[in-house]
């Protein structure tokens, strides 16, 4: 008995021959695959440096410094500056609509996969048909439609279109109001703002000292908030109201102030989130549902309110499912970006593109663009893996 | 006569003869399906009432009826003096004061025991934090497993998960408890150590209704026992004479069912 769990059969003194050896098959089979892997990419690597120096294309970077030749829609970027720049031009148009384009999805998404399960049957139809509709349109059909439909049958800016002093929109844009910082004061009111902060979390510990003291409802996350907003606004007021929104107003032949989203933007913005938080509310939907129906039946039998019972019972766990998916969808968002290329939003697929058609190598720029994409799609997945994971450990 | 025999005994409050459960007349359809036909019962204060019968026999309905996860169509249930009605004022009322035990312990899987048993008196009842977790502990002493208090639920055995609920549902200091088939999803070994805590909860004077298949537990420690069968009560005795005389046909069918083959 002792002998046998001591020694595993392999150990013993007639190995199997190595053609029959589980250990050394599995390790053979690695090696056989790294070998393969590795000379495919040698032959493809080769292939390519022997192409181009038939072909007399240059395959270095220096390029990157040369100027661009054209300038960018949408951006003060001149034509003279290096294509390096352009490139990043292209890396920080992906982020402007990715990262207000997955917030706003998932805000939409959250209230209609919630909408979905509500006992109001005109919120439930609605939510359905939002999400039948919105997810089986391919989101480039979209794209197209919100570009060439709507937003360029916009009024010309004569005629504009207002959301009283705080939109404007027309052919050659969406404009709302921006957020304009007098130089003096504006540091020391974020100064302000973190001391507010820190007040306001102050609160929110000793209110929940209070109540882990006496039972009595904390209320920590209104307090906060009100305490926040008071010294804000004091320092607001005390410092001469540093900080105001700029609104977008007609000058003549232009728009003054505001935040533009060029037509083109917009169009991947609308589309892009329209069609994410299709998907967003299913996985919603799905979340809360695979929470098992016993733990709505004890929340109830031990008295917690409804309200009680989504955040303390229900929310806590649907979330932990919730979050992969989520992420998936986070990072399809931003890799559809690239199909603002048909649109030319000039993202960094576009740039690319335009600058091999004006004679600039296109394997680096290829490569440029992927790794550009890939880095962000990356940087996405660490934060989503971080997420997940803090919320795994609190299960166990 | 058997009809006027049977509304008596169940309608006999026992425990100390005052009334904590009283059902006339309680009906429930699902869709077209009557899975309740017309129950009357009277539970008495500090009485432990077991309903036993065939699976699908309308058992759990019944008791999920009484703290209103299932909701009655017809008919009046009366618990410690307050009605059940569309009032959510009466219904929470009513779940305060009666604690739940499921055949699948339904523990919140990411809270700690300690989380799980402190949550509801902290919420609900707002009690301090200390006040809740010291009554956890003592609670968790009661059942035998004060060293699992930090565990997450996943961790501990199908029984110490059964009886942290039991600790769970306690806390809230109910004033009955509803135990539905608690035991049906145990391994062998592991039912004695949730029937102990059950017993040991009856003789502490706590009004308990259980639906279990327990029959040992039921002989030892039920002052009644109910058979149903299809959505009715057939017979209600105490156990000794329901056990070993019984009256009705349907009842020494299902009884010689169960013993040929104890599960």
């Amino acid at each position: 008995m002792s002998a046998s769990t001591e020694t595993s059969p392999s150990d013993r003194a007639h190995r199997p021959p190595f053609w029959r050896d589980v250990r050394i098959i599995r390790i053979a089979l690695q090696v056989g695959f790294l070998v393969a892997v590795g000379a495919l990419l040698f032959w493809l690597f080769d292939n390519l440096t022997v192409n181009l120096r038939v072909l007399g294309i240059r395959r270095d970077f220096g390029f990157l410094d040369q100027p661009t030749g054209v300038p960018i829609l949408g951006s003060d970027f001149r034509a003279q500056s290096p294509i390096r720049d352009a490139l990043l031009v292209g890396l920080y148009n992906i982020l402007r609509v990715a990262v207000p384009g997955i917030l706003t999805a998932l805000v939409i998404g959250t209230l209609v996969g919630v909408g979905r399960l509500s006992t109001n049957w005109l919120v439930r139809r609605a939510a359905g048909i939002y999400v039948e509709v919105l997810r089986n349109v391919p989101p480039l059909v979209m794209l197209i439609f919100f570009y060439i439909a709507v937003l360029q049958q916009l009024p010309a800016q004569a005629d504009s279109i207002t959301a009283g002093p705080f939109a404007l929109l027309n052919v050659r844009g969406v404009y709302l109001p921006s957020i304009q910082l007098s130089a003096g004061p504006a540091p020391v009111f974020f100064g302000v703002l973190g001391l507010a902060l820190v007040a306001a979390i102050v609160l929110g510990v000793l209110r929940t000292r209070r109540f882990d003291a006496t039972g009595q409802p904390h209320r920590r996350v209104p307090l906060g908030v009100l305490l926040f907003l008071g010294i804000a606004t004091l320092g607001w007021l005390a410092l001469g109201r540093p900080l105001g929104l700029q609104l977008p107003v007609i000058e003549g032949r232009g728009v003054d102030g505001g935040y533009r989203m060029i037509p083109e933007q917009a169009a991947v913005f609308i589309a892009l989130v329209l069609y994410t938080s299709s998907f967003i509310a299913e996985i919603v939907r799905g979340s809360i549902q695979a929470v098992a129906k016993g733990q709505t039946e004890a929340s109830n039998a031990l008295g917690l309110s409804g309200l009680q019972r989504l955040r303390f019972v229900v929310l806590p766990q649907a979330l932990r499912i919730a979050t992969p998916s989520a992420g998936n969808e986070f990072l399809n968002l931003t890799k559809n970006v690239s199909l603002g290329v048909f649109v030319a939003y000039p993202e960094l697929l576009r740039i690319g593109r335009q600058a091999v058609g004006n004679g600039f190598p296109a394997p680096q720029l290829l490569f440029i663009v992927s790794a550009g994409y890939l880095a962000l799609s990356l940087g996405i997945s660490l934060f989503t893996n971080l997420a997940n994971r803090r919320l795994q450990l609190s299960e166990r | 006569m058997t009809e006027s025999t049977l509304t008596g005994k169940s309608m006999d409050a026992g425990g100390t003869g005052e009334t904590m459960i009283e059902l006339t007349g309680v009906e429930k359809w699902f869709g077209d399906f009557q899975a309740l036909k017309g129950i009357d019962l009277v539970v008495g204060k500090k009485e432990t009432v077991v309903v036993c019968g065939p699976s699908g026999s309308g058992k759990s309905t019944l008791i999920r009826c009484i703290n209103r996860l299932e909701v009655h169509n017809r008919g009046r249930i009366v618990v410690d003096g307050t009605e059940l009605s569309d009032d959510v004022r009466d219904i929470q009322a009513i779940r305060r004061e009666t604690g739940m035990v499921f055949q699948s312990f339904n523990l919140f899987p990411h809270l700690t025991i300690l989380e799980n048993i402190t949550l509801a008196p902290r919420q609900v009842r707002r009690k301090p934090k200390k006040e809740a977790e010291q009554t956890a502990m003592d609670l968790l002493t009661r059942v035998k497993i004060p060293d699992q208090a930090n565990k997450f639920p996943g961790q501990l055995s199908g029984g110490q998960q059964q009886r942290a609920a039991i600790a769970r549902a306690l806390a809230m200091e109910p004033k009955v408890m509803l135990f539905d088939e608690p035991t049906s999803a145990l391994d062998p070994e592991m039912i004695k150590e949730v029937l102990d805590t059950m017993e040991q909860l009856a003789d502490s004077g706590m009004t308990m209704v259980c639906v279990t298949h327990e029959m040992g537990f039921a002989r030892a420690v039920a002052d009644r026992v109910v058979f149903m069968a299809d959505g009715a009560i057939v017979e209600v005795n105490d156990p000794e004479t329901l056990f070993t005389s019984p009256q009705e046909q349907r009842t020494q069918l299902f009884l010689s069912q169960i013993l040929v083959h104890p599960s």
